[in-house]
């Protein structure tokens, strides 16, 4: 089976560690992608010089724009920043000030690299989101037919905006996520709910065939019991928690998969 | 549905099945779609859904040996997902192949071999997914160990359960080696065929 590639911005001597975890974990990490290449996971090493010798409210500052510039080279990439020299006392302070910082503005913070690569596989595992398990995203800028769905300053996809696609409540979204429905209204581009929210990206994908480009036929498409699921209808599907199935069945819809 | 168990016996068994060679064209018929200029031959080996020769996870490609048998493939599989063939524009791929060893479960002597009948072949494999098998059918356990290098075979050859007379092969990803070669027609798809 082929691993997930997760692109490491690292400097030695720690980013030998850190190639030897992901490797443990089955990942396979890379430096540098192909321009036709495609990368959902990156493990950023923040370099030490953001957080060396600073009060904490300076290196706050320091670390928002190392973390705006990096969002902006991976704008739907899932960022792990890893603090590797950073002293734990320090950490603690800086995690508890991302507590206080509106959840569109905050990022994820590591001081050990196993910390991050244990969410890479929390994940995998929650949205089974392989990037080669899905034909479709080997093709470049295949997420611009999901720009709609996200948030346009965060590039993060937007639950209200999922919701409103496939016409489903938000408590409904809120409880496959995880969180209270309050919650997600208050951060509808939520990372804990980003897993969820790209299986139906994947699934709005089928607006590029042209008997489900419009809005209301892929709702109408989403309540249908299919035979393709046992006469279930994709909606029910979320409700079981199998949402992944059906993301995975899109994919082989557009791509002819007929599979035997 | 899960991985199969580790069989020593189908192992074995596969080490000692007649191969044959395999060469000819094969199909595949895409949806037409705003993306499906982009969706090009080399993409398709990424597909790892689960499938009537193999379970979730492996990395194979899925085609026909006749035109006619990739509508037919392609049509029942539009139908499932509630769409209709007959307002789908459609494209295809087509493909030169060659493989040195292949299980060609067209010929009684290999099926027997194996342990397959033509209704093993032909039944349906999709889990439903609320209440999924607890373990592959045989020909997908047959495709997992072919897939991990047993038997040294690269695909399966075996009849279509869409058309009658028509058949489809299944080629695993890594396992075109040596002087095996699939090489497209051209790198994407072609409205209507080529």
């Amino acid at each position: 089976m082929t691993r997930d590639p997760v692109l490491l911005e690292a400097r030695p001597p720690f980013a030998s560690a850190a190639r030897e975890l992901l490797i443990a974990a089955h990942f396979e990490p890379v430096v540098q992608l192909p321009a036709d290449r495609k990368v959902h996971w990156i493990l950023h090493q923040v370099p030490s010089s953001v957080y060396k010798t600073r009060t904490i409210e300076q290196i706050f500052v320091r670390m928002q724009k190392e973390v705006a510039k990096t969002k902006e080279r991976h704008p739907h990439g899932m960022i792990a920043f890893w603090v590797p020299e950073m002293p734990e006392k320090q950490y603690i302070e800086i995690s508890f000030k991302l507590t206080r910082i509106p959840r569109t503005a905050d990022f994820d913070l590591y001081i050990n690299v196993s910390g991050a690569v244990t969410r890479f596989l929390r994940e995998k595992s929650i949205g089974r989101s392989s990037a080669e398990s899905f034909v479709l995203d080997q093709i470049p800028k295949i997420d611009t037919l999901g720009d709609d769905l996200r948030d346009s300053v965060t590039g993060k996809l937007d639950a209200k905006k999922v919701g409103e696609l496939f016409n489903i409540k938000l408590a409904a979204l809120a409880d496959a996520v995880g969180v209270t429905r309050q919650a997600l209204d208050e951060n509808p581009v939520s990372e804990k709910a980003q897993p969820v929210l790209r299986l139906f990206e994947r699934i709005a994908r089928l607006r590029a065939h042209p008997q489900l480009s419009d809005s209301a036929s892929l709702r109408k498409w989403f309540q249908k019991p299919l035979p393709m699921f046992s006469g279930r209808s994709p909606y029910e599907l979320f409700e079981a928690g199998k949402l992944e199935v059906v993301s995975g069945k899109v994919d082989q819809i557009l791509t002819g998969d007929f599979g035997g | 549905m899960s991985t199969p168990a580790h069989d020593p016996a189908l192992q074995a068994t596969l080490q000692s099945s007649i191969a044959v060679p395999f060469e000819g064209h094969i199909f595949r018929v895409i949806p037409g779609s705003s993306i499906v200029g982009n969706i090009l031959f080399e993409h398709l080996w990424a597909g790892e859904a689960a499938g009537r020769c193999n379970p979730k996870g492996v990395a194979r490609l899925y085609a026909t040996l006749e035109r006619k048998t990739a509508q037919a493939e392609f049509d029942y599989y539009q139908r499932l997902a509630g769409l209709d063939p007959a307002l789908s524009d459609w494209y295809s791929y087509a493909a030169r192949v060659k493989l040195a060893r292949v299980l060609d479960l067209r010929c009684a002597d290999t099926r027997r071999q194996v342990g397959l009948t033509l209704d093993q072949i032909g039944e349906d494999w999709d889990d439903d997914p609320l209440h999924p098998r607890a373990a592959p059918t045989r020909l997908q356990s047959i495709g997992y160990w072919i897939s991990k290098g047993y038997g040294d075979f690269s695909g399966i050859v075996y009849r279509s359960a869409r058309r009658r007379a028509g058949h489809n092969i299944v080629i695993f990803a890594g396992r075109v080696i040596g002087t095996d070669f699939v090489t497209p027609i051209s790198a994407a798809p072609t409205k209507g065929w080529p």
